[in-house]
């Protein structure tokens, strides 16, 4: 059992690190700073832990998909993050991709019971 | 707000010097974010701070994080290699010291202890070279051991707890980067001149041959005078590296500035100048001048050290 659990506990992560770069991306049409990035992906069932967010929205930031700037708003400096016209251009081409992939398996979960 | 200096900190000692303040900000700004969360909720300020630091993680493995980087090695076994790491390198100058004293005493009748010092002067290039290859080769076979084996060192699992980072180092100065990469620069070229290419410091004598200018005096000092610039070199590299000097560089650096004067007044009170070359173009000012020059570059010296030292202590935070 135990076996099992570790595998399917494995096999959900693979799923997850698949859609957590649309999720991220989606998100940032309108600009967030880190931990209301973190709340707003929570409050939509997606949970994410901050270390992989933070080490994300770098790594999207240095491939030049999003826009970083800093602000400040009360009551301290935050790193703000937006899309940037590449991180837009990407985004679409990537929901494209994951709702043909949405359409695909949920033809093929059809015959599973 | 200590412990939260005290975590970041540590967090920045292994963040790169381009993104450093950067990366600190952004983290602050998000630790402060979750902080005010759990303060609404009526979570006591320290313990809130503990958990939010706990949850993030060890400070090291936070800021490879941020590099989007894997350490080199894996924590347990970086402990271990430190701990490893010491004992050649304290062990190997000791014995190759021995070793050649042994060697040069006995196999010389009259001797001094200058001479003593001289000889251990000759061998720290070779000690130097044989201690970074020794620690070098350590470093390897962990690294094999890391990536192919299995090994295990007994050593217990990193846990981390906020509560026991280190302190914050008393007092960290900025260091100028101009000030290292000219001192670099300058002692890269005085160690060539002096070492590979003295013939930069030589006129032809009557008969039209070209002879050094400086004399065996010189070249007895020489070790000396080496090894304090590779000492001013190795703390400008630090301070290049680091950005920041801190009590301990300062210290080395005053050491470092002493020795410096000494061997400037050693100089200046031994005839440097080949006496033949002296006598046959008239140079005698050189002679008097250069002493004249050394003697107050070394009194500068000292003066300097000591007060740049001194305000050391004097400057408030």
């Amino acid at each position: 059992m135990a076996d099992k659990d570790s595998l399917v506990k494995n096999l959900k992560l693979e799923l997850r690190k698949g859609t957590l770069v649309i999720a991220v991306l989606s998100q940032l049409v309108t600009k967030h700073y880190g931990y209301s990035l973190v709340e707003t992906l929570n409050s939509n069932g997606l949970f994410i832990d901050q270390n992989t967010l933070y080490q994300l929205l770098r790594r999207l930031d240095k491939n030049g998909l999003l826009e970083s700037t800093w602000e400040v708003i009360e009551p301290r400096p935050r790193k703000y993050y937006q899309l940037s016209e590449l991180g837009k251009e990407v985004l679409i081409e990537l929901k494209k991709d994951i709702m043909h992939n949405f359409n695909v398996i949920t033809t093929l979960l059809k015959e599973v019971t | 707000m200590e412990l939260l200096n005290k975590y970041l900190y540590q967090v920045g000692r292994h963040l790169p010097t381009k993104d450093k303040e950067d990366t600190i900000n952004e983290l602050q700004s998000i630790i402060l974010d979750q902080l005010d969360i759990k303060l609404q909720e009526g979570i006591a300020e320290e313990t809130a701070l503990v958990a939010i630091l706990t949850e993030l993680g060890d400070p090291r493995s936070v800021a490879f994080r941020y590099r989007n980087m894997t350490p080199l090695l894996k924590r347990e076994l970086e402990q271990v290699l430190w701990q490893v790491i010491k004992v050649p390198a304290i062990i190997i100058p000791l014995v190759l010291i021995l070793i050649r004293t042994i060697e040069f005493v006995s196999g010389t009748s009259n001797y001094t202890i200058m001479d003593v010092l001289l000889q251990w002067a000759y061998e720290i290039p070779s000690i130097l070279t044989t201690v970074i290859v020794v620690m070098g080769l350590i470093f390897f076979i962990f690294l094999i051991l890391d990536r192919y084996t299995d090994v295990d060192f007994n050593e217990v699992a990193f846990t981390f707890d906020p509560k026991k980072l280190p302190a914050l180092p008393k007092k960290v100065f900025k260091a100028s980067i101009g000030e290292s990469t000219i001192t670099i620069i300058g002692s890269v070229v005085m160690l060539y001149v002096l070492n590979f290419d003295q013939g930069l410091i030589a006129i032809n004598d009557l008969n039209g041959i070209k002879r050094g200018l400086l004399n065996d005096n010189f070249n007895n000092i020489l070790p000396f005078l080496n090894l304090n610039i590779m000492l001013g070199m190795g703390i400008a590299i630090f301070h290049l590296i680091k950005r920041r000097k801190n009590k301990v560089s300062k210290t080395a650096e005053f050491i470092q500035s002493m020795f410096g004067a000494f061997v400037l007044f050693y100089l200046a009170s031994n005839n440097i100048f080949d006496a033949t070359l002296v006598a046959d173009h008239n140079l005698t000012f050189l002679k008097v001048g250069f002493r004249v020059i050394l003697y107050i570059a070394a009194v500068a010296a000292v003066l300097s050290a000591i007060i740049t030292y001194v305000k050391m202590f004097l400057d408030k935070d």
